[in-house]
């Protein structure tokens, strides 16, 4: 068995090192894109019209070709990123057990939902692609109208990789296990196969089989099918607090539960569905296509070292000051902030860049962690922000008006967020040690040199990214694209670049960025499978059957938005609860003394604030698992307490703009009037 | 009691939304409560683009959107949700109405589900034309002056009609426009009508604002139900699903023209919008392209053709009467809009 193992390995190593060369493309196609538009408006405003024409213009296939290639990436690479063990696991009962005991819980599982789950969702998405290979289907999206079929094709493409490195993983586990319990499986498999066969069928041929009928009267007859759906999605959530923590990698959990619950309160034909056009449409989002290109700028200056000295140089001017780095952090954090609205994004780049410096230094973990994962939430919140974005038309308030609202309320949670990490600092020096006295400069010309020297490179990268959107030059995701080739010019003007160097870190951003689109991914699934079992709907029309001032109906709609997004991510959120809530909320304008787009603008601001805290709230907390990503040897336990002490200075920022208003309403006020 | 689930592709708060409760709520009391449409919001339980895969699949009842948003799956959707520039022989949204009713529209129409093969059972309901040419930083006298500008263009055919006829046409996601207007990264965009578009945030950034535009004269939104689903109705219900149609397609129009109008009252008084003439050359520019590209796809695909011979029989009985009787009406209705603008 041990040469099927090899092979499968083999396919996927290649798979993954050609994947990870399409990350040059999508790059080519924005700068493309963003200087041949650039051009055209500089030269028709020097008045050189016919010449703009000719040689220069928007390009109608960038979109299309960036979002595409990028969406394909992220499943082509999935089988060589199971391979390579990125995706995130909850391991605290895990990694107790032996390793016989966690190989055996392994192949249990992938035996029990791995397989049937993913052959499933294969044969979907591969009917599927076919209908759109056969009818020649054109995205709706843009004046191109791309075909959607060689795109779509990662899809089925990229399960059949995971399938086949299951099948590796699963042989890996049974050498693991120990001879016994080997036989005893392997005797096992042959009633597996048959068992697995028969549940594919079923579930895709409902009527001619009579398992389906079999499955179908059983949980009738156990009174299970008589649960109604948005119940199930409560035990759904249950169970997850639970399932996540046996320490298989979240990502699959979240597929597993979706699965298993979709199939109990819809059917499970339909849940594969749900699970196709979820991660076609993670596929294809245009803003997601700037994951990528945001780690890979992040991972270019760790290795050639640029980042670093920032960090160092920090350490030496504030060389008396305890917990320095964790200012330096939430500095270069609201600054990516500003020229990103995506949290995976920025808490790799701050994770990849930061963690080296703050363990060399004997940095409190937690408090590390805590500050790099809330400082990278901040993204979300400072503009651009992709949130803000989707809640925009949902509030029907215009994107700038809730950009400009945005602005304060991000500045003061990154104060608040310094404020605290020094305040621990002073009060236990430890936590944040300053440099030896042996490493402290006495030359004030050095540090300055230093110090501005450290400042160049990130000063540079932020002009690329964020200046190309300020000077009017690329849109927020053109921005990534702008940001990823100054790295590598970067690189190439201190001499550090080589081709080795860039092929490597084209292949850890692949890594990198599947470990987030696929988490991404099947949260979003997770979160549909909750909203079609009708139980966000059912537990928010409880609340506001209710009858109470409307203060107090204020409070626990934010206490209900708050719970939520401890177990669901902001998508569902903003989509399915938000929209129930705007009548109501609209209603309180008088009582609160607004009008009613102050009070939605307003409303929409502790929205955001609010859910920022569901990317620091465990344990589904993608920030956790993105961080733990990149810094494998912080313990996921540390990361968990860590944030949870920032979701408390949240919880004090969230009660800041509640209590006033102003803090929210000032700016969008004085930019736009009304 | 039946519960329809429709998964829209516009956001909860618009208009279309608002009519298509309204429409709800008619099929409701006319079926005594026996059947109930319930309005999910955009992205609720698919995303947009998947939306009538989802119904089709039978993931969701049903699902609301203009026909065109489905054009990628048959370039015909467009000849009914947006037929670029009147289908190219001046049909306006009453006129398209008509067709649909009595020009043997909605037998074609009926026909477009099945030749894109997906099963479900689709009902017009609102006519939500004609939108505007768009928004401009500065003023146009000509095409030329319009050439010289970003345009961040409509999807599909009405798009690639402006890359044409040589717009600098940009594609680039909706959130991303109003920012990209504020900071210079595009010069211009269209959107939709006066309520939508002062909803969206157009007059904060823009001033300069042009109402006859041709790539989107005729709008249109239906509501589609999966095909099991529908069968599975009484005769009553689907009756019902009919009548509630039909009165939807006069109410929409209705409603859409009276809050527009109370939209552009407010632009232009209230927050300093300009209302402009769109340059004359622009019209024969647009339709000439517009014919072109209508006559190529009818020539690349057998059903767009007889859809568009359909639009262009009706036109040639219905459109010298209306679009005649049309320009008296217009031409008064423009001279009271001046005289009260003084
Ligand atoms: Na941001
Ligand atoms: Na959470």
């Amino acid at each position: 068995m041990r040469p099927v193992v090899a092979t499968i390995d083999l396919v996927n190593l290649w798979a993954g090192r050609i994947t990870c060369l399409l990350l040059t493309p999508v790059m080519a196609a924005m700068i493309t894109e963003v200087f041949s538009r650039s051009m055209f408006g500089f030269l028709v405003d020097i008045g050189y019209e016919d010449t703009a024409r000719t040689y220069f213009g928007p390009t109608l296939w960038s979109y299309e070709v960036t979002r595409m290639i990028a969406g394909a990436m992220f499943m082509l690479g999935a089988g060589y990123a199971l391979m390579r063990g990125v995706h995130i696991r909850a391991d605290f009962i895990y990694r107790k057990w032996s390793p016989k005991t966690q190989a055996t819980v392994d192949a249990i599982l992938y035996m029990a939902f791995y397989f049937p789950a993913l052959l499933l969702f294969l044969y979907i998405s591969g009917e599927y692609t076919l209908k759109a290979w056969l009818t020649g289907e054109r995205a709706m999206d843009t004046t191109f109208m791309a075909p959607l079929a060689p795109a779509r094709t990662a899809m089925p493409l990229g399960i059949l990789f995971l399938v086949l490195q299951g099948v590796s993983e699963l042989l890996k586990c049974l050498y693991r296990m120990g001879h016994v319990r080997e036989r005893k499986f392997v005797l096992f498999l042959p009633f597996y196969l048959i068992i697995l066969t028969i549940t594919i069928l079923s579930v895709l041929f409902p009527s001619t089989l009579p398992a389906g009928t079999l499955i179908e009267s059983l949980t009738v007859a156990t009174g299970f099918g008589e649960m109604p759906s948005a119940t199930i999605g409560l035990v759904m959530l249950a169970v997850m607090l639970l399932a996540i923590f046996v320490g298989f990698p979240i990502s699959f959990t979240l597929i597993f539960l979706g699965f298993t619950f979709g199939a109990w309160g819809f059917s499970s034909k339909l849940v594969f569905y749900l699970q196709t056009l979820q991660f076609n449409s993670v596929m294809l989002d245009e803003t997601l296509a700037a994951v990528p290109l945001f780690v890979f700028m992040g991972i270019m200056m760790e290795k050639a070292g640029l980042m670093e000295r920032l960090f160092t140089s920090v350490q030496l001017m504030l060389s008396r000051t305890h917990g320095a780095l964790y200012l330096a952090v939430l500095f270069v954090s609201t600054i990516f902030a500003a020229a990103t609205g995506i949290v995976g994004a920025s808490v790799t780049i701050l994770g990849i860049m930061a963690a080296k410096t703050m363990n060399r230094s004997g940095y409190n973990v937690q408090l590390a962690a805590g500050t790099i994962t809330a400082g990278g939430t901040l993204g979300i919140l400072i503009p651009p922000s992709i949130m803000l974005v989707v809640m925009g038309p949902v509030l029907e308030i215009p994107v700038t008006d809730l950009f400009a609202a945005a602005i304060i309320p991000g500045l003061m949670l990154a104060f608040l967020y310094a404020l605290y990490a020094l305040g621990r600092c002073w009060l236990n020096p430890t936590l944040g040690p300053p440099l030896a006295e042996d490493e402290r400069p006495n030359d004030i010309a050095y540090v300055a040199r230093e110090f501005f020297l450290g400042l160049v490179p990130p000063a540079l990268l932020v002009a690329s990214a964020l200046g190309s959107i300020l000077m009017g030059w690329a849109t927020p995701t053109e921005a990534a694209g702008c940001g990823a080739f100054g790295a590598v010019l970067l690189t190439l003007a201190y001499g550090k670049f080589t081709f080795r160097g860039g092929y490597d870190a084209l292949i850890k951003t692949l890594e990198i960025t599947v470990l987030i689109m696929f988490l991404v991914a099947a949260s979003n699934f997770f979160g549909a499978v909750f909203s079609r079992l009708g139980t966000p709907s059912m537990l928010t029309e409880l609340l506001l059957s209710l009858d109470m001032p409307p203060t107090v109906i204020l409070i626990m709609v934010m206490a209900l938005i708050f719970i939520l997004g401890w177990p669901l991510e902001w998508v569902p959120i903003v989509l399915i609860i938000v929209p129930i809530l705007i009548p109501v909320v609209a209603g309180l304008a008088p009582a609160m003394a607004m009008s009613e787009t102050q009070m939605l603008t307003w409303f929409g601001i502790l929205v955001a604030v609010n859910l920022q805290t569901a990317w620091l709230s465990p344990p589904v907390a993608l920030s956790a698992y993105f961080l733990k990503g990149v810094v494998p040897e912080w313990d996921l336990k540390d990361i968990y307490l860590g944030m949870m002490q920032f979701m408390v200075i949240q919880l004090i920022g969230l009660i800041l703009v509640f209590t006033f208003p102003k803090i929210a309403l000032w700016l969008p006020n004085y930019i736009y009037g009304g | 009691q039946t519960v329809i689930r429709v998964q829209s592709v516009i956001p909860a708060k618009a208009d279309e939304v608002f009519m298509l409760e309204d429409f709800a709520k008619d099929v409701s009391d006319l079926t005594d409560g026996s059947l109930q449409i319930e309005v999910l919001p955009a992205g609720a339980i698919v995303g947009v683009a998947e939306t009538l895969d989802a119904v089709d699949a039978g993931l969701i009842e049903g699902g609301f959107a203009w026909t065109h948003y489905w054009s990628g799956k048959h370039p015909a959707a467009m000849l009914f949700g947006s037929p670029v520039a009147g289908a190219g022989v001046g049909i306006d949204n009453i006129a398209f109405v008509s067709w649909f009713q009595y020009g043997g529209g909605k037998e074609l129409y009926d026909q477009l589900w099945k030749e894109m093969g997906v099963n479900v059972k689709g009902f017009m309901l609102q006519p939500v034309g004609p939108e505007a040419l768009g928004w401009f930083k500065e003023p146009i006298t000509s095409m030329d002056d319009f050439r010289k500008y970003r345009f961040r263009t409509p999807p599909g055919i009405p798009g690639q009609t402006y890359k044409d006829i040589g717009i600098a046409s940009v594609a680039m996601g909706g959130g991303d426009i109003l920012p990209a207007l504020e900071k210079g990264t595009i010069d211009a965009a269209e959107w939709c009508c006066p309520k939508p578009d002062s909803v969206f945030g157009f007059q904060k950034v823009l001033k300069h604002y042009y109402l006859q535009g041709l790539h989107q004269v005729v709008v249109n939104a239906d509501l589609y139900i999966n095909g099991d689903v529908y069968e599975g109705l009484s005769d009553r219900e689907k009756k019902a699903l009919e009548v509630a149609a039909n009165a939807s397609l006069s109410k929409s129009m209705s409603y859409r023209i009276f809050e527009n109008g109370k939209a552009l009252k407010d632009l232009t008084e209230n927050q300093g919008v300009i209302l402009h003439d769109t340059p004359e050359d622009y019209f024969k520019e647009y339709m000439d392209a517009a014919r072109a590209s209508l006559e190529k796809n009818a020539e690349e695909n057998a059903f767009f053709a007889e859809v568009w011979q359909s639009q262009k029989d009706f036109a040639e009985i219905a459109v010298p009467f209306w679009a005649g009787a049309q320009t008296s009406n217009a031409n008064l209705g423009r001279a009271f809009a001046d005289s009260i603008a003084k």
